[in-house]
């Protein structure tokens, strides 16, 4: 296994190959479209800006728009307002959407859902990255706040929020909220998450 | 490992943020807490807005900072931006955006430079391609010696507002 986990100080780190392998087949010398369904984060955008991009930031889980706090956020609620808080497309297609722990904090329907409105929004050939915990009986009760560090690593401070027990989504169960993807490669990380890259198939331009 | 586009990129100028708690250089305009604008402001000095505009702010060929209590619902095309307050509408930067942590943003930015501080809130679309259409289009005729550059220009640099 080449990912193991590292203590920084108080900041996790860990190595996520297909999430490298994501940002090498982005093509240097044109324009690409990422869209992160997390929030803003300085270091990401400082890694992601070698790249001439466009981002599109859809701050999933923390900009929903309720009145609970982050850990009681209702998410059929975010499902069902999704489609409206998507920024536009602006006649491009994204290259990488980074969906990383979002989608342990939804139901196999509910990605389906959300997968939806999103999925017209890839180029053929776009790749989507994605973590979800795996081996670990329970994770936290909002989403991590990951950013690619220095390193080109994933990281993110220590959580303080409260536990849930993961949802133990099967490879083959979120296959199916994606039927435009082929699953191109999992990895088991050594943290217990497992990392999923998905290609939308068809002909890349 | 990518270091992709640091060659090509332009020193960045000290920082120089002008907000609420901090000097403001002496040819730098002042849109104060109890003013509401409503219209166009344009002009060729720098600008710090802690009051409230909608419209379009034109500086093309100077610096805008909104500061902890401005509130701009407006299209912005600027030279180089300070965010520290509020803002929904479209960012156009040809050089540098700096959001602070105080930050809230809703719209479309278009900047080939963006330093951010975590805890600044934005929902929207980053566009950081030096190449970018938008940003091309907005710049066409910003040639700093060109009088189109910047909107109606002045010799005194005072920022001139219009409904």
């Amino acid at each position: 296994m080449d990912a193991s986990p590292a203590e920084n100080g108080s900041v996790r780190s860990l190595k996520a190959p297909l999430l490298a392998e994501a940002l090498q087949n982005l093509p240097p010398d044109r324009r690409v479209v990422i869209i992160d369904m997390g929030p803003l984060r300085s270091a990401t955008l400082k890694r992601l800006s070698e790249w001439r991009c466009r981002i599109d930031i859809l701050n999933l889980w923390n900009d929903a728009p309720a009145t609970a706090s982050s850990e009681t956020r209702d998410p059929q609620r975010i499902v069902d307002e999704f489609e409206e808080t998507l920024p536009a497309q602006a006649g491009e297609q994204a290259d990488l959407v980074l969906c990383w722990t979002y989608l342990n904090y939804f139901s196999i329907e509910q990605i389906r859902s959300l997968m939806r409105p999103l999925r017209p929004r890839l180029r053929p050939g776009g790749q989507i990255h994605a973590l979800i915990d795996s081996a670990a009986g329970d994770m936290p009760a909002i989403p991590r706040a990951l950013i690619i560090d220095s390193e080109w690593a994933l990281s993110w401070p220590p959580s303080e929020a409260s536990r849930r027990p993961t949802p133990r989504h099967t490879s083959d169960g979120l296959q199916g909220c994606f039927p435009d993807f082929t699953l191109e490669r999992t990895l088991l990380l050594a943290n217990g998450q497992k990392e999923l890259l998905l290609t939308r198939r068809g002909n890349a331009p | 490992m990518f270091n992709r586009r640091d060659a090509a990129r332009p020193e960045a100028d000290p920082p120089r943020s002008t907000g609420e708690g901090r000097h403001a250089p002496s040819d730098q305009s002042m849109i104060g807490p109890s003013i509401s604008i409503e219209g166009t402001v344009s002009g060729s000095g720098d600008l710090l807005v802690e009051g409230e505009v909608r419209g379009k702010i034109e500086l093309k060929s100077n610096r805008l900072t909104i500061g902890r209590l401005g509130r701009v619902f407006a299209d912005v095309y600027a030279r180089k931006v300070c965010v520290q307050g509020q803002v929904d509408g479209q960012l156009i930067v040809s050089e540098e955006l700096e959001i602070l942590a105080t930050a809230t943003i809703q719209g479309t930015i278009t900047a080939p430079r963006v330093s951010l501080q975590d805890g600044a809130r934005f929902n929207g679309t980053i566009d950081m391609d030096p190449a970018s259409k938008a940003l091309k289009t907005a710049f066409a005729s910003a040639d700093p010696q060109s009088p189109s550059a910047s909107g109606r220009r002045d010799k005194t640099g005072v920022v001139n507002a219009e409904n």
